[in-house]
């Protein structure tokens, strides 16, 4: 078990050199010249110059990927051309909220979907499942910001039950958070229940047909032991795959809805540091959302190896 | 007309400079109307009692004195401001909406400009000019502290103007003051009085002391750049407590406020980039007012019972220019027949009403706004004419039509007006194909150099484009800019020396009736040589919910919540 | 007679014969067909422009804007007095060429990534494998921002950006099919033969993978759709006038906090939701034939 959970870990560090690297090298191919950028048309040559000397950007760019990578693992992630404060101190409060939004996301929609699921497979075939199946079907193939959209004019501006902006007032307490939060989850849950309840369900049904289950209802195992002991666990792995590759995209991949619900999120960090060429922000964020993506999927990996003997021993892939 | 208020205007007419006199003399002559009148006179310098004064004396109804209900006092005003800063809030520096909009809560300016173009007294208790308008005194408000308690003195002003004048401070004024005012030519004397020497003569130099000029909100002399959005020293009603970029700012009453105390306890920015979220945010009660909204973007809002909307007239306009003479230039659109048809081929009527839902007045095609007492109303408005468009056409061998590229950014009507235009041109036989991109493509690109010497940005260098453009409380911005030769944002390269003689006429001008006589010959010929379409000026629009008490839009986009109540 | 053609051509008609029986079996399976036919619909749509449609879905009309669904207009007219319906069926051109060709982008460098990756296995396996789980780490959005913000934004940028993103993801699919079949026989008998690696990888082993490369690229064209959909919302690819499905929803939506106009997002938004509907039921036919 130590040896797999080394090599996972190695293999983690492996990947996250190599996404430094590429976000590095991404950040480089941004075209034009950052002093220009920032001054302005109507800036000097010498000024341009000057501003770029001050940030480094004239020195030989494996120089500048040592200084600013060194800085980011000591957690300084440098200042932030557009606003001229540190990156950090924006970026710290952005990552906490968007994993506030995340987690109330999949304190939702995971409990109901894989219960959907498993509801269908149970059912297989009959009206339930049909409804299940064509209701995240349709939730699932409508954009997330149509969804989001159609929730805020009918819960936020019509019915007046829910706030419509995300951001709550400052000092505000652990229920008013989740309230402010409850609209843009919503919007999330109906993007992820159909995906989420369709690899249960298929997980559900090739673990109910499998030998050990029909084994065990043979020996005359009472059909909820047999599902929860034996069926449920061997369904449930690709279900854990599926929701750590969702971090990715609850953490940083959320922009439209952020924007549409106000929301200071990591995504739209990230969003307005490109649209205003802010480098040191955009480096930064992205790398921080890759971090985030990299470490869920290293816990639901040791996850799938504790519920999987299989793979435990006989290493990955 | 009473013998007493006669007697006191003509001690006033003695007493008065100048400026002051020429206006008062315009008044006696009819050649201003009563609301010409106090525009004028503010800016020249008249208290708004010897305005009163005079417009008694010469049989006109003296300036009443509303009696300013008393809001209810209390509570915390949540403003949302769309689009936050995109920059650092430094205030030499502001540029965009949200920075402007964020330090005009709790900064103050020597004077303001009001809804109607007058000009009111505020960190600046009265000024005057010499002789011939090249030295300006303005008179420094006693008793005004900063957040710190610290008094305001002459030499505060100084150092504010000298960062604002810096040519390499990075001040996004410089433009404004170009060839008016340097560093050098701004001078205390004594703790209570500065006096501005003029490169050249200005009868509206006052203007650019006010709000006008957003970034010149007075700041101590002692004040660092940069350390606005930590320690912001201001005069105003509020003090900034907090600023998240991104996300907002809190203010709160500032105790020792000279005109004061602020009726709220405070107000709570939160920033904001989508529309949809910023209208949704007030119909679902989680706002008190917006910034700004705009009749395409935020329709929602208007003709809603449960919204006020706040507006006043100004300057803000679209500009669509046709380049007349370098290589990229269409070879059509070089006949000034051609242009002219395109603008009467254009239906601006219809665009007032459906893109800004009446809250604007219709352009004439040059800069000079209906709003502005200079502009000469003789000269005749022009309006879709489709059959003079085609007998155009026909005259300069394009009767049977041609086609051109319009290139213009996406930003609030602005697609939409181009699409009319299309349409509108389409009737006469001219295919105007659309090319809209994101505003930062728009201005992105090089600004000098090239072929043409105009760089690369699209805005410069396409046949045609729609450009925006923000209020000025006078023309001269965009008329030395944008439609003089020599003019850095002259997207049509227009060229004309008569227009060239008129403007540096119009801007020595210190008379109205002169002023007016420069105006029209640029109106006139702009309207024969028709390098822009000038389709409209906006109104500016703000939105609040009902319980908004006292508040008062400007041009500008500036938020003074002084005397601002929830109620 | 019958007996001697089979003997004399064994291995194309068994082919023949098993095509034949992949065709049928799909057109028994009732998802395929009405994916399909909502699909066709749709390139019909495409294909014609306005050509067909009951106004110029360029057309203003200030006159009529704002118009709710009725008779001459039955999906209502939007702010600028244009038809909805036009706009909504003409705007399938936009979508149906944006992400089936940012698609066929990801198919073309995922299949080349896969085969390379199967095919040689060991450090190249693991090199790219590494990468591509590096770039996998950030989500779509992010990269594809970054992308169009660094590259300018246009149609052609948005199609290459998002066939970039893709060749990884179908690129380990592809890998895991080839993985398959690398230790088949017919595999090591072109080896022997000397065959040289390219020539394996697309003659020979490729025909055999082509299977679970046109259900992954059916199931991606879904996912292309959405974020084409989430990257015009945000202003990036097509712009206005077009009446691209997402731009209509991203020029009206504010509208609706008016609690009316619902129709000038309402039908966008539920083409947009038809045709991913029908891509997926073709995913899910696609699936079950194919994958056995």
């Amino acid at each position: 078990m130590s040896r797999f959970l080394l090599k996972r870990f190695g293999l983690a560090v492996i990947t996250l050199f190599l996404l430094s690297v590429i976000v590095f090298a991404a950040s480089q191919l941004l075209p034009g010249n950052l002093g220009r950028n920032i001054l302005g048309p109507f800036a000097s040559r010498q000024d341009v110059a000057q501003y770029n000397h001050a940030h480094g950007v004239d020195r030989p760019v494996v120089d500048q990927y040592w200084t600013w990578i060194s800085h980011f693992v000591r957690g300084n992630l440098g200042q932030s051309l557009q606003y001229n404060v540190s990156v950090g101190s924006l970026l710290g409060p952005s990552l906490v909220n968007s994993l506030k939004l995340a987690a109330l996301a999949f304190v939702l929609v995971v409990p109901i979907s894989i219960l959907g699921g498993v509801v269908a497979a149970l059912r297989r075939g009959r009206a339930t499942d049909r409804v299940i199946t064509v209701v995240g079907l349709s939730l699932t193939s409508i954009p997330e910001f149509v969804t989001a959209i159609v929730f805020i004019v009918i819960f936020g501006v019509l019915l007046k039950w829910l706030p419509v902006g995300a951001a709550w007032p400052t000092g505000a307490g652990f229920f008013t958070q989740i309230k402010h939060l409850l609209l843009p989850s919503f919007a999330l849950v109906a993007v992820l229940f159909g995906y989420i309840a369709r690899i249960t369900r298929a997980g559900m049904i090739e673990a109910l047909d499998a030998d050990y289950a029909r084994t065990a209802y043979l020996k005359g195992l009472p059909a909820a032991r047999v599902i929860f002991r034996h069926v449920l666990r061997n369904a449930l792995l690709p279900t854990i795959a599926v929701i750590a590759t969702q971090t990715g995209y609850l953490i940083g991949g959320l922009l439209v809805i952020e924007k549409l619900f106000n929301y200071n999120g990591i995504g739209q960090r990230i969003y307005v540091a490109a649209q205003n060429k802010d480098f040191t922000m955009l480096q930064s964020g992205v790398m921080i959302v890759g971090l985030v993506y990299l470490s869920a999927t290293l816990v639901a990996d040791i996850l799938y190896s504790v519920l999987n003997p299989r793979i435990r021993y006989g290493g990955a892939d | 007309m009473n013998r007493k208020s006669m007697r006191e205007a003509d001690e006033l007419r003695r007493l008065a400079g100048p400026i002051e006199g020429n206006v008062i003399d315009e008044l006696v002559d009819g050649e201003m109307d009563r609301s010409t009148f106090i525009k004028r006179a503010s800016v020249a310098g008249l208290s708004f009692a010897s305005i009163g004064t005079i417009l008694e004396a010469f049989g006109h109804p003296g300036i009443a004195h509303a009696a300013v209900a008393a809001g209810k006092a209390g509570g915390r005003l949540r403003l949302g401001i769309i689009p936050g800063p995109a920059r650092d809030l430094e205030p030499s520096a502001f540029a965009d909406h949200g920075t402007l909009a964020t330090g005009s809560i709790c900064g103050e300016f020597l004077t303001r400009s009001r809804q109607n173009l007058t000009l009111a007294p505020e960190l600046a208790t009265s000024w005057k000019s010499n002789a011939d308008g090249t030295q300006w005194a303005f008179n420094i408000r006693k008793g005004v502290k900063f957040a710190n308690g610290q008094p305001l003195t002459a030499a505060d002003v100084v150092a504010t103007y000298k960062r604002l004048t810096d040519p390499n401070g990075g001040s996004s004024a410089l433009s404004a003051f170009k060839g008016l005012l340097g560093p050098g030519g701004i001078k205390a004397v004594g703790d209570h009085t500065v006096v501005f020497y003029l490169q050249a003569a200005s009868a509206s130099f006052p203007y650019l002391t006010s709000n006008t000029t957003y970034q010149a909100i007075i700041l101590p002399a002692n004040y660092q750049m940069g350390t606005f959005s930590k320690t912001p020293q201001t005069t105003g009603p509020f003090v900034m407590t907090s600023y998240t970029p991104g996300v907002g700012a809190k203010f709160d009453r500032n105790p020792n406020w000279w005109n004061g105390p602020a009726l709220l306890d405070g107000v709570d920015v939160t920033y904001y980039s989508d529309n949809a979220a910023v209208d949704a945010a007030l119909l679902g009660g989680q706002l008190d007012l917006i910034s700004q909204v705009n009749y395409s973007s935020d329709r929602p809002l208007f003709h809603n019972g449960n919204v006020v909307i706040f507006s006043t007239s100004g300057a803000p306009h679209r500009q669509i220019a046709m380049l007349v003479q370098t290589a990229a230039a269409n070879p059509a659109l070089k006949d000034y027949r051609v242009r002219q048809a395109i603008a009467l081929a254009f239906d601006r009527d219809t665009a007032v009403k459906q893109l800004l839902g009446g809250y604007g007045d219709v352009g004439n095609d040059s800069p000079f706004a209906p709003v502005y007492p200079s502009t000469d109303k003789s000269v005749p408005q022009r309006h879709q004419d489709l059959a003079a468009a085609k007998k155009l056409l026909q005259q300069s061998g394009h009767g049977r039509g041609f086609s051109v590229t319009l290139t213009t950014e996406k930003f609030q009507e602005i697609p939409q007006l181009a699409q009319l235009l299309a349409a509108n041109a389409k009737k006469i036989g001219v295919n105007i194909k659309l090319n809209i991109i994101t505003s930062d493509a728009y201005y992105g690109g090089t600004y000098s150099g090239g072929a043409t010497g105009r760089g690369t940005t699209p805005w410069l260098n396409s046949p045609m484009d729609i450009t925006d453009w923000g209020h000025r409380s006078v023309p001269n911005v965009v008329l030395t800019s944008a439609v003089h030769s020599g003019g850095v944002w002259n997207e049509a390269d227009y060229s004309s020396k008569v227009v060239d003689k008129a403007i540096a006429d119009y801007e020595a001008a210190l008379s109205l009736k002169d002023q007016r006589k420069y105006a029209k010959i640029i109106e006139t010929q702009m309207l024969h040589d028709s390098p822009y379409i000038f389709p409209y000026f906006f109104k500016w629009t703000q939105a609040g919910s009902k319980r908004v008490k006292g508040f008062k839009a400007d041009a500008i986009g500036t938020q003074a919540l002084g005397k601002v109540s929830l109620g | 007679m019958a007996a001697s053609l089979t003997a004399a051509q064994p291995s194309r008609s068994e082919a023949s014969l098993a095509r034949l029986e992949t065709v049928l079996q799909l057109l028994r399976s009732k998802t395929f067909i009405a994916g399909n036919v909502v699909v066709l619909w749709w390139i019909f749509w495409a294909l014609t422009g306005s050509r067909f449609t009951p106004h110029d879905p360029l057309a203003q009309n200030p006159l009529e804007i704002l118009k709710g669904p009725g008779a001459g207009h039955w999906f209502g007219t939007d702010q600028a007095g244009r038809d909805v319906l036009s706009r909504v069926l003409a705007g399938a051109r936009d979508t149906l060429e944006v992400a089936p060709l940012a698609t066929l982008i990801g198919v073309v460098g995922g299949t080349t990534i896969g085969l390379v990756m199967g095919y040689f296995g060991g450090l190249v396996d693991e090199g790219l494998g590494r990468v591509i789980d590096a770039f996998l780490a950030l989500p779509l959005i992010v990269i594809a921002v970054t992308a169009l913000v660094a590259v300018g934004h246009s149609k052609w940028t948005l199609i290459v950006v998002i066939g970039a993103v893709f060749s990884p993801i179908i690129g380990r699919t592809v890998r895991a099919a080839v993985l398959g079949e690398r230790q088949l026989e017919y595999v090591q008998a072109a080896k022997l033969r000397g065959e040289k690696p390219p020539y394996i990888m697309f003659v020979e082993i490729l025909p055999n993978v082509v299977g679970p490369i046109i259900v992954e690229g059916t199931v991606r064209l879904g996912y292309a759709i959405f974020a084409v959909a989430g990257l015009t919302f945000l202003g990036f690819g097509v712009q206005p006038p077009a009446p691209d499905w997402s731009l209509q929803i991203s020029d009206n939506y504010a509208l609706l906090n008016a609690s009316n106009y619902e129709w000038t997002v309402l039908f966008p938004g539920l083409a947009i939701a038809s045709v991913v509907v029908a891509v997926n039921l073709i995913a899910d036919g696609l699936q079950q034939v194919l994958d056995r």
